[in-house]
């Protein structure tokens, strides 16, 4: 484990509970990353992962524990803040505009930081996903289901973000597309984006990730490199199929 | 046809539910007639309302069993079916070509009309003006306003009270009064933009009552049921009256003209048409202005337009304000053009009236609501022999509106914004 003490993470959460109501979704979960790593989360189907990347922008509180983010605590900050400080959410389910062109909601990926940096953006998102640029003028929800992943990241990418949280975002994708996106997430964070990467689809994501955490039940399990988790015998029962 | 067999048995089946469900229905409303204080029994109207009913469904499910009922039917809602269209980012050519003329005609028609025909134009361009306003709300940010008459008659009694207790003269009135209504929107807005649609609907409907009881029962300051009036506009201080009210001269005197009651109504009509082409413009370029844009994100989808940075309240309350200024304004026309007003003008029937422009109108489409707007107020006019049949006839119009043009008359060409809007 590559644990960096004394230094502030990125993102940091420290012994954080959540819950909907008499629902207990998170107990005393601590994880954190640093700049630059590629972190992914695994665990089971309403293990708890959404609703830990839900309560970063404070919707559910945490109703103990703290969240840091840069060093600074945003535990009680208010949900249209976090963006602002340069926390960007590709959502489960990818939510994007469906009524709006392609362009109008990378448009709206802008809105935490304004308009000045939009045309240069725009280009390098394009770089990244050329075909976004060719259905910029096209509904977004006539795009397939990969391409409108793609405008999910593309979007949140428009805000300038440090740190990218996603969601599950090879939920319901063909494995080629999968890895496409994959692939992408690499040159993102390569390029300087840190990545905080939830997910079920434990091979790809802990072969990717430098760190990950398995989550159960609400409660982190497991910690450790890539490489450890892919290894590590529980979690090869849990989540690849058991070879 | 598959089975004709089973198509009667079903047409019968739907024929027979209707009844029952008519008789239900009809039966307490037209089977008992209140005779002084004795309840008379009627009971043949119902039946006879409900075999009517039962006819009409039988003979309409037996249509909708047949190849061509039902192509007749798909024909109708097919389009509906499809989604908002996304058009170029200029406006049509004949879109361009049409607004010069009907700019001309605009300027130049109420010198032509009668009296009463200024009277119903004015009415109807006030309509139009509130269906405009209520459209920001509606159309463009989604928020379900059933009081949006709340603003309109905090519009005119701006007017009217403002007169009365400031002396303030219709110019003076005219933005205080929007931004009275303006301000009354945000006090509205502001707890209530949390909730979701049903509760906010409730809510604005319970506010537009508040309003109107208030102006009904404050009798020391609104006078009540007996109402208050409201003084007419001015040109540069000369007055459209016989004879000077306000210690100005008459404008008919001023130019040694003959005194006609059509001065007044030409130049409220004048003024009129000019604030509504402006918002005509307006709402146009808010559309493809980025606050325009959130409102339509928000609309899609607020979990991702909060964590994209996009403070839900204050968006809200942005539209929710606009509306009630736009009403404000409406206000103040229709206190200045009836010269009175009382509260029986602010029940919520204007709400639904106005609300029917707008769902007519086709959520969001200027054009669309201004010809609502149009065909709402002038056709009742036109037809005043079935005036009671007007409500009715509204009722029926949504409920086939809902089942066939859920998107309204004129379905949305929505512009797509493009980067020139956010600079
Ligand atoms: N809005 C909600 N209200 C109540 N319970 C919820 C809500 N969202 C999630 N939960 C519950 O919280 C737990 C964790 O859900 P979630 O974070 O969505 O899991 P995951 O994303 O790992 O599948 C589940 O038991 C789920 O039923
Ligand atoms: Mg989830």
């Amino acid at each position: 484990m590559n644990e960096t003490q004394g230094g502030a993470h990125l993102l940091e959460l420290q012994e954080v509970d959540a819950a909907y109501g008499p629902v207990q979704a998170l107990k005393r979960v601590s994880l954190h990353v640093d700049a630059g790593e590629i972190v992914t989360l695994i665990g089971a189907n309403g293990a708890g992962k959404s609703t830990l990347l839900a309560t970063v922008f404070g919707e559910p509180r945490a109703a103990r524990g703290h969240i840091r983010f840069n060093g600074r605590d945003i535990t009680g900050i208010a949900t249209h803040e976090v963006a602002k400080l340069g926390i960007a959410l590709v959502p489960e389910g990818r939510r994007i505009f469906s009524g709006m062109t392609v362009e109008e909601n990378l448009l709206m990926g802008t809105i935490c930081i304004g308009p000045a940096h939009v045309e240069p953006d725009l280009i390098k998102v394009f770089e990244m996903f050329p075909r976004l640029k060719e259905r910029l003028r096209q509904r977004a929800g006539t795009l397939s289901g990969g391409e409108q992943q793609m405008l999910a990241i593309a979007r949140a990418l428009m805000g300038r973000p440090g740190l990218l949280l996603l969601d599950e975002p090879s939920l319901g994708l063909a494995p080629l597309v999968v890895r496409q996106i994959f692939e992408t997430l690499a040159e993102i964070a390569a390029a300087g984006t840190t990545v905080f990467l939830v997910e079920q689809n434990a091979n790809h994501a802990l072969r990717l990730a430098g760190r990950g955490y398995v989550l159960v039940n609400g409660e982190i399990r497991l910690s450790g490199t890539g490489n450890e988790l892919l290894a590590n015998p529980e979690v090869r029962k849990a989540y690849l199929g058991g070879h | 046809m598959a089975k004709p067999a089973s198509a009667l048995t079903k047409s019968l089946l739907d024929a027979l539910f209707s009844g029952v469900l008519a008789l239900v229905v009809l039966g307490p409303i037209s089977g008992l007639v209140l005779n002084g204080y004795q309840v008379r029994n009627e009971m043949q109207r119902p039946l006879l309302l409900a075999a009517a009913v039962m006819v009409g469904r039988f003979l309409f499910s037996l249509a909708l069993a047949t190849e061509r009922g039902r192509s007749l039917l798909g024909a109708l809602s097919a389009r509906a079916q499809q989604g908002v269209t996304v058009a170029e980012a200029s406006p049509p050519r004949s879109l361009r070509l049409a607004t010069p003329l009907l700019l001309a005609a605009g300027l130049i028609l109420p010198f032509f009309l009668s009296k009463y025909f200024l009277t119903v134009l004015i009415l109807a361009m006030i309509y139009v003006l509130l269906g405009l306003g209520l459209n920001i709300v509606v159309g463009l940010a989604g928020l379900l306003d059933l009081g949006y008459v709340a603003f309109y008659a905090v519009g005119a009694y701006g007017l009217a009270l403002g007169s009365q207790y400031l002396h303030l003269g219709f110019w003076t009135a005219l933005p205080l009064a929007a931004l009275l209504a303006a301000a009354c929107g945000g006090l509205l807005g502001f707890p209530v933009l949390r909730m979701h649609g049903d509760y906010l609907a409730i809510v604005t409907l319970g506010f537009g009552e508040i309003i109107r009881l208030v102006l009904n029962n404050w009798l020391d300051f609104t006078g009540g049921p007996n109402g208050a009036s409201a003084p007419p506009p001015t040109l540069f201080g000369l007055e459209f009256s016989r004879a000077a009210k306000y210690g100005g001269t008459p404008f008919h005197e001023y130019f040694h003209l003959e005194y006609n009651p059509n001065y007044k109504f030409i130049f409220i009509f004048l003024i009129l048409f000019a604030v509504v082409s402006l918002m005509v413009l307006f709402v146009g370029r808010l559309k493809q202005m980025p606050m325009g844009r959130t409102w339509e994100a928000l609309r899609e989808d607020e979990i991702a337009c909060r964590s994209l940075g996009i403070n839900h309240v204050t968006v809200k309350l942005s539209a929710f304000m606009m509306g009630a200024m736009v009403g404000g304004v409406a206000g103040v026309f229709f206190a200045t053009y009836q010269g009175f007003i009382n509260p029986t003008s602010f029940s919520f029937f204007e709400s639904a009236l106005i609300l029917a422009i707008v769902v007519l109108g086709g959520l969001g489409s200027t054009v669309g609501i201004v010809l609502a707007a149009l065909v709402l107020t002038i056709l009742p006019e036109m037809l005043r022999d079935f005036a009671e049949y007007r409500v009715l006839i509204f009722g029926v119009a949504m409920v086939l509106m809902m089942i066939w043009r859920p998107r309204g008359l004129i379905r949305i060409k929505r512009r797509s914004f493009d980067l020139e809007g956010l600079r």
